[in-house]
């Protein structure tokens, strides 16, 4: 017997379960081996110990309260469906028992009605709610995935196309993405069947990621057909004005793409959204049931209107395409939609208004109900109609201005913004207004938010390239303001009183009060500013009043400068008329907000650019000098923005001398003609022009010393030039020669190889346009580049201030005047200096913001073959953060590089961090990240915790 | 002690049965006295498996009440202590799963009046009881459940192992094996206990 069964046996024993032979062999061998009884000792020794524990014992109340709830829970078990209790028979007749094998039961069935008690005291009734939940998401699918035929109903999807068949040409009718609509119906319908005792969970799950792949797909359909855009766009043109505002004026192809919803997007999006909607109804359904037992009529309920939003988020892209091109049969969709969303509406009303820069109408605003925080609505910021013309450009804003590559066929469009306004190369930190311009596709379509650097330490908004197509969207730059109006005072037309005092245009008006008037939650429309006609007095001294009191009558049509006009002003990229119309519409916004702050029932929550490229801009352009220096370049407003460039800028003067605005057709016959592509080719010339002068303004401030010493100065630079050249020769030789890696060789070696990422990068970028698995392969090469550019961008300006600190000790070296000791502390400063690890030379800065671009066009292109995590939704092209924390959103990138400090920093844990009171390194830049994203303008001020926001006044978010 | 009222194998006996027949006739009160009857035990033995004495009472209430709700589908050839205690595992087991492992939570903390005080032991005596307790329960919480379970339904219970074999759905042969290997687990961890407890 070997020991195993030997102890076995002995325990057996024990518990005086052994047959008597083996009981006779157990005896026998207790005898014989003293460790066998040693073990049966400690066996009985366990027993005393497990028999020792102190008895417990339940209340007598406890058998009554088991018998209530046993009641309770029979009473709502005979609402259910018959099936559950014969196939609970069944499962019973079986043998066996399983708690979760009946919760799938009753499930899988979904007939249960409702209990209205809860018990939190019983677990089981947790699946009984699940029920509910699952009855709820089961609704909302099959209610979202109602045949457009049946009058009443949500229609999405592929049936909705118009007489232009929008939809056809878009994703809206994709074969492919119906079927993945369906298998996403099919799989909340699978969790909801096999849920089983985990089902909360399993939906909870499900939702998550049925969301994350609807964003996904969402995203990387509009990537994937963002050819779309341009096909709809010719559509749009052949339209007559009077379909809309997405096809009036001369703006029809911009804002076609702009408000790319408008058209080929808007169906395309309907179902998308659908589709993510029923991931919501289904995740809110099941994962709100898991968390907090509730009724399931309620949770059904609550599950309609959790997919309410994601409807009406998507109504500004139907209502555009109702308005362009889908036709009826998207309108009808649309208005069923509208409908739907109107039907569950709150006491209070929910809005996002914005503000998006349209040059040919210089600005438009949209109001577009967000209602809910949903992820899907998120993308349709980019929604924001009134994309435009060309605004202005310049080589420094061109080159900072990528535009991202999953956007780039369809979101092309932005013309580069940036210095061309700014204009004077003598006062930094006056604050010009940077440009505006890129693409805005509907979402997930690159943001083409370039990095114009705004002037003088302001801020630039835009860049982006200029389209050869006029279909592309350029609108980009805008703000976004979240608001909400109590009922009555939505019903008192406060808004539409703003509108008029403000004086937006009429066209806009009647807009927003026909969608008023149709109990549309969710609105739509552009506003325009007519040119203005300049006056001797704007052009010499232009300020917000100035501009908002010469504001002329709106105008109902975008209105823009025709090229002559561009051409007798001297600033073929923009003319002045457009430019104070910009500026005027600007301060119409700014007016209507302030309005709508001061407005009982109103109340604003807080202001949010869309895009991290805003940030980044401000990092790397204006950032590190408002931080170090405040208040020295802040503008206080959009009339001292414009007034200090323009005043002084001899190209704006000129330009401010000139035309009065074209008439409204000017615009569509010059795109007809081909016209902006002359003035893209002229805006970028006045750009490279712009450029070189900013370029030249960026070297450090010509010195007041005498000529002598600016001499020597040069002198120097020469000699050390002198030097390096010879370095480098010297290195270049050992290098080739194989010397062994002795660090100047290196430096040589990274001197060389600077230049080869950004060839890498350019060459493979067009490969990692085409997507796929090639795509990523090549985008993780850019990321490769990229890392090692920077690298090298650092080496190379640690580098270079090693070699300064080297000539400047040279120098003191050579300086007969220095005593001993004095040249001691000369060189322990310089070793002081040299040690300073955040020194980051205006170039490198320059470079590094070049390479930080690059790098979010990886991370848009990772984006195209990875899913965002949960959590993290990625929308309008640019990645971002969406967080729901109350009164506040923070709407800011994960990460953000700040170069004043030369290391990354995650804004948003330290904005969490800030708002949930704990303590952060630096609460002022927390804020300042914070302000960053709040606030277009270039008011950018290093703000206090108190300090308030500049457009509106209100308090900064945390 | 509960204990002391072991259970059989076999077929439900006449009370129980008589008390089931009562409550599938609407007698609600009749299904309060099965659960009276059994109660405690179900909630020692569950107290011990689970470690939780929060635990143990949601676990014998929900078990219970799915006992109440399907008790039409119990077939009377075996015992409804054998038919709920089957449940209450099952219960306990579904909710271990979602739980992420814990050592007991009761060990560290009075008993709050659930054990009767006994004013024939000192202080010191009390305070050493209750320090065994404790290392019993942590050495029984630091076993897998399988084993526990099958340790507690054999020596707290005092389950034979056909009975066991019924309630956990195993083989006689896999009982003895399983409660063997459990009982040189449990030994395994109070061992350094005793050891420690001489040193001391």
């Amino acid at each position: 017997m070997n020991d195993k069964l030997s102890e076995e046996l002995i325990g057996a024993y024990l518990d005086g379960e052994v047959t008597p032979d083996e009981q006779a062999l157990v005896e026998r061998e207790l005898g014989d081996n003293p460790e066998r009884s040693r073990l049966l000792e400690e066996l009985r020794g366990i027993r005393a110990e497990l028999q020792s524990l102190p008895a417990l014992s339940l209340p007598a109340s406890f058998a009554d309260r088991v018998v209530a709830q046993a009641l309770k829970a029979r009473a709502a078990a005979s609402e259910l469906a018959p099936q559950s209790q014969n196939e609970d028979q069944e499962a019973n007749s079986s043998g066996s028992y399983s708690t979760s094998s009946t919760s799938l039961t009753v499930i899988g069935k979904g007939a249960m009605t409702p209990p209205r008690q809860s018990t939190p005291r019983l677990p089981a009734w947790r699946y009984v709610y699940l029920v509910g939940g699952a009855l709820a998401a089961s609704l909302a699918l099959l209610l979202l995935y109602s045949p457009p035929s049946q009058p009443g109903k949500v229609a999405v999807g592929p049936e909705r196309a118009g007489p232009k068949g929008t939809g056809s040409d878009g994703v809206g009718d994709s074969p492919q993405l119906q079927t993945r609509a369906r298998v996403a119906q099919n799989r909340s319908l699978d969790v909801v069947q096999d849920g089983a005792g985990d089902s909360a969970e399993a939906l909870a799950e499900q939702g998550d990621r049925s969301a994350d792949r609807a964003l996904f797909r969402r995203e990387s359909m509009f990537d994937r057909k963002s050819d779309a855009g341009s096909i709809l766009a010719d559509q749009m043109e052949s339209l007559p004005p009077s379909l809309g505002s997405a096809a009036s004026g001369s703006t029809a192809a911009g804002d076609t793409a702009a408000g790319d919803t408008a058209a080929g997007a808007g169906g395309a999006t309907t179902e998308r959204e659908t589709v993510l909607s029923e991931s919501l109804a289904g995740r809110q359904a099941g994962a709100g049931r898991a968390i907090s037992p509730a009724p399931p009529g309620e949770g059904r309920e609550e599950g309609l209107e959790r997919a309410v939003p994601s409807i009406a988020a998507a109504a500004p892209g139907l209502a555009a395409g109702k308005a362009g091109v889908a036709g009826e049969g998207a309108a009808a969709s649309m208005q069923a939609s509208i409908e739907s969303a109107a039907s569950s509406q709150p006491a209070d009303y929910y809005f996002r208004l914005t503000e998006a820069p349209s040059p040919a109408g210089p600005l438009g605003f949209a109001t577009i109900d967000d209602a809910g925080d949903s992820p899907a609505a998120g993308g349709l910021e980019s929604a924001a109609p009134g994309g435009g013309a060309a605004t202005a450009g310049g080589s420094a804003a061109e080159r900072f201005a990528k535009p991202l590559a999953n956007g780039e066929d369809a979101g092309r469009g932005g013309l580069p913004g940036g210095e061309a306004f700014a204009g004077d190369q003598g006062v930094p930190g006056a604050g010009g207004l940077g440009g505006f311009g890129g693409a805005a596709p509907l979402a997930g379509g690159g943001m083409g938010f370039g990095g114009g650097r705004g002037f003088g330490g302001s801020m630039g908004i835009g860049g982006g390239e200029a389209s050869d197509s006029a279909s592309a969207p350029e609108s980009t730059g805008y703000r976004t303001v979240y608001f909400t109006i109590d009922r009555q005072a939505f019903e008192q037309g406060v808004v539409e009183k703003l509108l008029v005092q403000n004086g937006i245009s009429q066209q806009s008006q009647h807009n927003f009060s026909s969608a008023l008037a149709a109990e549309q939650r969710s609105f739509s429309f552009s506003d325009a500013v007519a040119p203005l006609s300049v006056t001797p007095e704007l052009e010499s001294a232009p300020s917000a009043e100035g501009l908002e009191a010469a504001t002329p009558q709106p105008a109902a049509q975008p209105q823009a400068a025709s090229p002559q006009a561009d051409a007798e002003a001297g600033a073929p990229g923009v003319s002045a008329p457009q430019l104070f119309a910009l500026f005027a519409s600007r301060a119409k916004v700014d007016a209507v907000l302030a309005d709508l702050e001061n407005s009982p029932g109103v109340r604003l929550e807080y202001q949010a650019a869309p895009s991290s490229r805003d940030k980044l801009m401000l990092d790397t352009a204006a950032s590190s000098r408002y931080v170090e220096s405040p208040g020295s370049g802040a503008s206080p407003g959009i009339g001292a923005s414009v007034e200090a460039p323009i005043a002084s800028a001899p190209q704006q003067q000129r330009g401010l001398g000139a035309s009065s605005g074209p008439a409204p057709s000017q615009l569509a016959d010059e795109r007809a003609d081909g016209q902006l592509l002359e003035r893209k080719q002229s805006v970028e010339e006045l750009g490279a022009q712009s450029g070189a002068a900013i370029a030249a303004a960026d070297r450090p401030p010509a010195s007041n010393a005498p000529q002598a010493e600016s001499a020597r100065e040069q002198d120097k630079e020469q000699s050390l030039e002198q030097r390096h050249a010879e370095k480098d020769q010297r290195l270049g030789a050992a290098l080739d020669a194989g010397a062994s890696t002795a660090a100047p060789a290196r430096t040589l070696a990274q001197r060389r190889a600077r230049t080869q990422p950004d060839k890498q990068s350019r060459a493979a970028r067009p490969a990692v346009e085409s997507g796929g698995k090639k795509a990523t392969a090549r985008s993780d090469a850019i990321d490769k580049a990229t890392a090692r550019s920077e690298a090298i961008d650092k080496a190379t300006a640690r580098s270079e201030t090693i070699d300064k600190a080297t000539a400047r000790s040279d120098a003191i070296d050579d300086a007969d005047k220095l005593s001993p000791e004095q040249k001691s502390q000369e060189k322990a400063s310089i070793a002081r200096s040299d040690a300073r690890s955040d020194f980051v030379p205006a170039d490198a800065i320059r470079a590094k913001s070049e390479s930080d671009e690059a790098a979010e066009e990886n991370v848009e292109l990772k984006k195209q073959v990875q899913p965002p995590p949960v959590g993290q939704r990625s929308a309008g092209g640019a990645r971002r953060l969406v967080e729901n924390r109350g009164e506040l959103r923070i709407q800011t990138a994960p990460q953000t590089k700040d170069l004043s400090k030369g290391r990354q920093v995650d804004a948003l844990g330290e904005a969490d961090r800030l708002q949930s009171g704990q303590s952060v390194a630096d609460p002022e830049r927390v804020l300042l990240y914070v302000r960053v994203v709040d606030s277009q303008d270039a008011v950018i001020e290093p703000a206090s915790p108190a300090a308030s926001s500049p457009a509106t006044g209100q308090s900064p978010p945390p | 002690m509960v204990r002391q009222t072991r259970p059989t194998g076999g077929a439900v006996v006449a009370d129980d049965a008589q008390l089931i027949d009562d409550t599938l006739q609407g007698d609600g009160s009749a299904f309060g006295q099965l659960v009276l009857k059994y109660q405690d035990r179900l909630y020692n033995t569950l107290a011990s498996l689970t470690g939780s004495r929060d635990d143990a009472e949601d676990v014998a209430q929900e078990a219970f009440v799915q006992a109440f709700l399907k008790l039409s589908t119990f077939r009377k050839d075996s015992a409804f202590y054998t038919w709920i205690y089957r449940i209450a595992f099952n219960v306990a087991m579904t909710r271990q799963r979602r739980k992420r492992p814990q050592l007991s939570i009761d060990g560290g903390r009075d008993p709050n009046g659930a054990d009767p005080p006994d004013n024939s032991e000192s202080p010191v005596d009390r305070l050493q009881r209750e320090e065994r307790a404790r290392q019993v329960h942590a050495a029984l919480a630091a076993i897998s459940e399988e084993h526990r379970a099958i340790l507690v339904l054999r020596e707290m219970e005092g389950c034979c192992y056909e009975t066991i074999a019924e309630i956990l759905e195993l083989p006689v042969g896999t009982v003895r094996s399983r409660l063997h290997r459990a009982r040189m687990q449990l030994r395994d961890h109070l061992v350094p206990i005793h050891q420690s407890d001489d040193a001391g």
